[in-house]
């Protein structure tokens, strides 16, 4: 009798460890899993809570990352229903689950610095001709940091550096624009190259902007993944949609449609 | 002699043998994707080549601060007043059970430019140690002493303090004892809490992003360079899990011996 206890606490405890941790008793709410790029974090939850209060019974599920992480993990067989990408690249790398993709939003890279620091934006001694964000980055001892080259931050990153004559190397190179942005906070760097968004959504930091704006610029693509979800299509709809582009205007995205 | 074989239940069986395939199903899985025909040419990528360094050159000089630190108190812990050992322990235990992100941000609030000593370190002499190898070295012993300490502390409370006691009649002092007498004793236990310490600095990826970030040549690990490498050269990730799941394996194989016995074989 005690062996047998012992075998089905076993095989229960066994079974406990294949749940995935969703309810399924009572009315189960309509859901989706929707993979964004980091740099829609703050925009993106406020828009997935506004749309559940206007839709009873959905739930999404939100998951942030790199976008060239979620392109990988969704060709890789993610069980996901929408993707948002940050590069058309990426959203390319998940071409073989994501068919006609929409381009809707735009942000460009900036260096952010503290918003106490002060630069002369001519550093008198150049012409102003010249990138003063360059100038500020290509002072000795200038520490900042960017995006992994092949994250889209990253790719955007290179671009501007290199079209605005940016000669100093970062000190590193963070798997995403989170990262990026949570060591420029801790103030372990003097700048960092982030999102315009990233610089309005926290005002202890400035922006100073590339003047190769269109190599510092990214734009957002959002498809879904394996078509067929009518939760996916209205979800995409809405984000696209009037709802989606007042957030994305306040946060500082330029709305493509 | 009565023979050891006993009746074994078959579920249990049946267990142990899903418990091994758990384990070793997802070992077979990456040994069948890792490109073994190009495998060299993978491995001397110039990025492969600068993580496989930094990776190298960190994890051992943080094996051998973990041993010169660890040794002391795991003595302390074995020898010293047992009150003050049952508040230490568990505080220098607790790397081993801490998220290695918490760990880097434990080391961030402490030693970044910005931290309670880090502050004072960069306001007068203008170094700062994250993003430097430095960092790397300092995660990977805050992660890696806690397993040599165990190991060692456990192989001092085993020895016969008789011994000692024998050598302190005959007159010698207490530094030559722990030299002389105790220390060779636990050689075993030293050399696998070292080769765990070790093994567990060349895993190490969170507390090393978090506190020293990523940069090729620098601060950018082998585990590092997998995760990059998952996004632009899939087979390059897998030859390098293939160079890393080696080298666990080998560590596993040489310390198998002593593993079975940790805490009873000095």
């Amino acid at each position: 009798m005690k062996k047998m206890l012992l075998t089905v606490a076993l095989v229960v405890g066994l079974a406990a460890c294949g749940t995935d941790g969703q309810a399924n008793s009572g009315a189960k709410p309509e859901s989706i899993t929707v993979m964004a790029a980091s740099s829609l974090t703050g925009t993106l939850t406020q828009l997935a809570t506004q749309y559940e209060a206007e839709h009873p019974n959905t739930k999404i599920v939100l998951n942030f990352a790199a976008s060239s992480t979620l392109a990988q993990q969704i060709s890789a067989g993610a069980p996901a229903q929408v993707f948002v990408s940050a590069s058309k690249k990426s959203m390319e790398a998940a071409a073989s689950r994501v068919q006609s993709p929409i381009d809707f939003l735009s942000n460009y890279v900036v260096l952010a610095v503290p918003a106490k620091a002060m630069y002369d934006p001519c550093f008198s001694v150049n012409p102003c001709l010249d990138s003063m964000t360059a100038n500020v980055m290509n002072q000795e001892n200038f520490k900042w940091i960017q995006c992994a080259h092949e994250v889209p931050c990253g790719a955007a990153a290179d671009k501007a550096t290199v079209a605005d004559g940016v000669k100093t190397k970062p000190v590193s190179l963070e798997p995403d624009v989170k990262s990026v942005v949570t060591k420029m906070l801790a103030g372990e760097v003097d700048g960092a190259i982030v999102y315009h968004t990233d610089v309005i959504a926290n005002p202890t930091l400035n922006g100073l902007e590339f003047m190769a704006t269109k190599a510092a610029t990214t734009t957002y693509s959002i498809g879904e993944i394996d078509s067929g979800n009518t939760l996916a299509a209205d979800f995409i709809t809405y984000v696209t949609g009037p709802a989606g582009n007042t957030i994305f205007s306040t946060a500082g995205f330029t709305a493509l449609k | 002699m009565t023979s050891r074989r006993q009746r074994i239940s078959p579920a249990l069986v049946t267990l142990s043998v899903v418990g091994v395939l758990f384990i070793a199903l997802p070992i077979a899985g990456l040994l069948a994707r890792v490109p073994w025909t190009s495998l060299g040419e993978q491995l001397s990528s110039n990025e492969s080549l600068l993580a496989l360094r930094v990776s190298l050159t960190t994890s051992v000089v943080a094996a051998v601060c973990a041993v010169v630190l660890g040794v002391p108190v795991a003595w302390l812990l074995a020898r010293g007043p047992q009150k003050v050992a049952s508040v230490i322990r568990p505080i220098v235990m607790a790397p081993i059970v801490l998220p290695p992100t918490v760990a880097g941000l434990a080391l961030l609030a402490l030693l970044g430019r910005n931290g309670v000593l880090g502050r004072f370190i960069f306001e007068s002499t203008g170094y700062a140690m994250p993003f430097t190898m430095t960092a790397v070295v300092v995660a990977g012993v805050f992660v890696g002493m806690p397993f040599l300490i165990m190991v060692v502390e456990s192989a001092f409370f085993q020895l016969d303090p008789e011994i000692e006691q024998a050598a302190e009649t005959d007159g010698a002092q207490s530094g030559d004892i722990f030299w002389h007498v105790s220390l060779p004793q636990v050689r075993r236990a030293l050399g696998t809490g070292a080769a765990l310490a070790w093994a567990r600095t060349l895993g190490e990826f969170g507390a090393t992003l978090t506190f020293a970030g990523s940069f090729p040549g620098v601060t950018r690990t082998l585990p590092q360079q997998v995760y990059v490498a998952l996004e632009t050269n899939l087979s390059n990730a897998y030859a390098l899990s293939g160079l890393l799941l080696g080298i666990s394996i080998t560590v596993m194989v040489i310390l198998r011996g002593n593993l079975r016995n940790p805490f009873t074989n000095p």
